[in-house]
């Protein structure tokens, strides 16, 4: 079996990307052609699963039950005329693959992205690096302890989707999200202010 | 402006920041575009750069079969399930970094997990066993006989550490079967001052103070157990409203139930902080006058064997980017930088990542094992 790397994206550089529903189509006649839909969400994917389940190992087991289920079931997905059709089935999935391993699991890690594996070098000087881990830290932690409802909405959130989408994905209105966003704001506000660490770090 | 107002300026400034579309604030709270805006970084946040490649290998072995000179056609949910790639749960073959065992040499692996269950039997057996031996002591935290090791030992490791205090904990004083929090900070204690640690009974456990360099005299509302360098690591105990004067190297013990009051003189004081306490609890619950350097708090849920336990603290210089493996003997370990600058992160097998190291960093590395009484070698060790 010939297996090979895929880069971080295999779309031709230069050109507008192509958009989700032709990629759908390609790779619903040839499974080979689902590569460029793997690359483009591979990392909000694999994000959303490390908020959800708080560590690497376990996003990743994750992304392979998400990308293997999204592949297998491909043939049946019927996108609808809207643009993010496909990245709205593919973290429906997601979020079903996530909350069953949950229920699997006995214990839930909440400092999830604290873990270094590898980091980019992204020019940032050491203690910018450091100082950019401790917040992301204690934002982590911050988010880990509002309602569930609301930590729902808050990790589609930190994946890139608009409120539109998490509508769609978590099966609410539009205008539920929306009011709900807000609390969640306030409720972060509160836990924020109650936490020395947090407003020492951002009062720098 | 109305709530449902407020709902949709909030709606379209964190779209346009997911978005990375001009942003314009003008109708919103000042703080909620500050706190959306922090939101937002932790979408840029570092991603292991091998996960994309394992994941995709994996789907590639399980589900898209490109032999090379053949055409290739999907595979169907329905196929998938005719063919013999195992699967659980209705869910696709779990992706692992490391290739499964060949088939045929599966009937070894059996006999391999029946000896491997055996021997964690009987390791839990012997440390249920050695819980007995010891029993509980609630009326006082630390009692004499359980292990002080002398400080200034160098430390066997990945990395050449010195070892700063090594102390026996009683397994009483460890919250029983589950520990829910596990903190490692370094502070500073302002010179002049008063401060007080209020006790909190919501979070049993224990917590340890050691003091890196500076003065200070401390008072507990309880017994509370010290260990002074000056007396080659003997343990003394110091019962509750009396006060002890502790220097650098010295170490007190206390339950986090107790409260205590720190004062110093001239100087300030710099102080190592380890708790290990039930609950999920938030903070280091050190007095807030206290100035913080740093801390790993891990607010996971940890399953602890039978103690007693040795709690080491040790101090590392580090000059490259390492990874520290969880040692075999120990159940968990936390780090942070003392001096320098690096990047610290935890991983799921208890491995500690140290990164972005640019010039040598010391560091301060906790670790918690399990020991019997009578040898006071790890549990996980005996035998090895």
């Amino acid at each position: 079996m010939r297996v090979h790397a895929p880069a971080a994206t295999t779309e031709a550089p230069g050109l507008p990307p192509a958009a989700d529903a032709v990629l759908v189509a390609h790779a619903q006649h040839d499974s080979r052609a689902f590569e460029p839909l793997y690359n483009r969400y591979f990392d909000s994917v694999f994000r959303f699963c490390c908020y959800r389940l708080g560590n690497w190992q376990d996003a990743e087991d994750a992304c392979g039950d998400i990308f293997a289920n999204a592949l297998t079931s491909l043939g049946r997905f019927q996108p609808d005329d809207r643009a993010d059709s496909f990245r709205c089935w593919l973290f429906t999935i997601a979020r079903n693959v996530v909350s069953n391993r949950r229920r699997d699991h006995a214990r839930h890690p909440l400092a999830a992205l604290a873990e270094t594996e590898s980091l980019p070098d992204d020019g940032r000087s050491p203690e910018e690096a450091a100082i950019a881990s401790e917040s992301h830290r204690l934002l982590v932690a911050l988010v880990a302890r509002v309602k569930p409802e609301q930590r729902d909405l808050l990790e589609l959130r930190l994946v890139g989707l608009n409120d539109a989408q998490i509508a769609r994905v978590l099966g609410r209105s539009h205008d539920a999200v929306r009011k709900e966003q807000s609390r969640t704001i306030n409720a972060l506000r509160v836990l924020a202010r109650n936490h020395p660490e947090y407003g020492a770090l951002h009062d720098r | 402006m109305t709530a449902e107002r407020d709902d949709l300026e909030l709606n379209r400034f964190w779209n346009d920041v997911v978005a990375g579309d001009p942003v314009d604030e003008s109708g919103l709270d000042a703080a909620d575009a500050r706190l959306i805006r922090q939101l937002n970084t932790l979408a840029n946040a570092p991603l292991p750069v091998s996960a994309r490649e394992r994941v995709w290998r994996g789907l590639l072995d399980t589900y898209v079969s490109i032999p090379d000179d053949k055409e290739q056609t999907m595979l169907t949910a329905n196929e998938a399930k005719r063919s013999d790639l195992p699967r659980r749960n209705g869910h696709a073959q779990r992706i692992l970094p490391h290739d499964p065992p060949d088939r045929r040499m599966r009937w070894l692996y059996r006999p391999v997990t029946y000896a491997a269950v055996a021997a964690l039997l009987l390791a839990i057996i012997g440390g249920f066993a050695a819980s007995q031996i010891i029993g509980p002591d609630d009326s006082r935290p630390w009692r004499d006989g359980q292990g002080i090791f002398a400080a200034g030992s160098p430390s066997s490791g990945e990395v050449q550490a010195t070892t700063l205090l090594e102390v026996n904990l009683p397994a009483d004083v460890v919250p029983a079967d589950d520990m829910g929090s596990m903190d490692l900070a370094r502070s500073t204690i302002p010179a002049n001052s008063v401060t007080t640690r209020s006790a909190w009974e919501c979070c049993p456990g224990a917590k340890i103070y050691f003091i890196l360099d500076g003065s200070v005299t401390l008072e507990s509302d309880g017994p509370i157990n010290v260990v002074l360098r000056a007396d080659a690591g003997a343990l003394e105990e110091i019962a509750g409203g009396e006060s002890v004067d502790l220097g650098p190297g010295d170490a007190v013990a206390v339950r986090h139930e107790r409260s205590l009051i720190w004062t110093t003189g001239a100087a300030e004081v710099n102080i190592v902080t380890m708790a290990m306490v039930s609950g999920l609890t938030f903070g280091s619950f050190d007095p807030a006058e206290w100035i913080s350097h740093g801390s790993q708090i891990e607010l996971e849920s940890i399953t602890l064997p039978g103690g007693p336990y040795i709690l080491t603290l040790s101090q590392a210089t580090i000059d490259a980017d390492v990874t520290l493996p969880l040692p075999h003997c120990a159940i968990n370990q936390l780090l942070i930088v003392q001096d320098g600058k690096a990047v610290v992160g935890k991983n799921s097998d208890g491995s500690i990542s140290v990164a972005g190291i640019q010039a040598p960093a010391t560091v301060l590395i906790l670790r918690l094992s399990a020991v019997t009484k009578s040898t006071g070698t790890p549990v996980a060790c005996m035998g090895a």
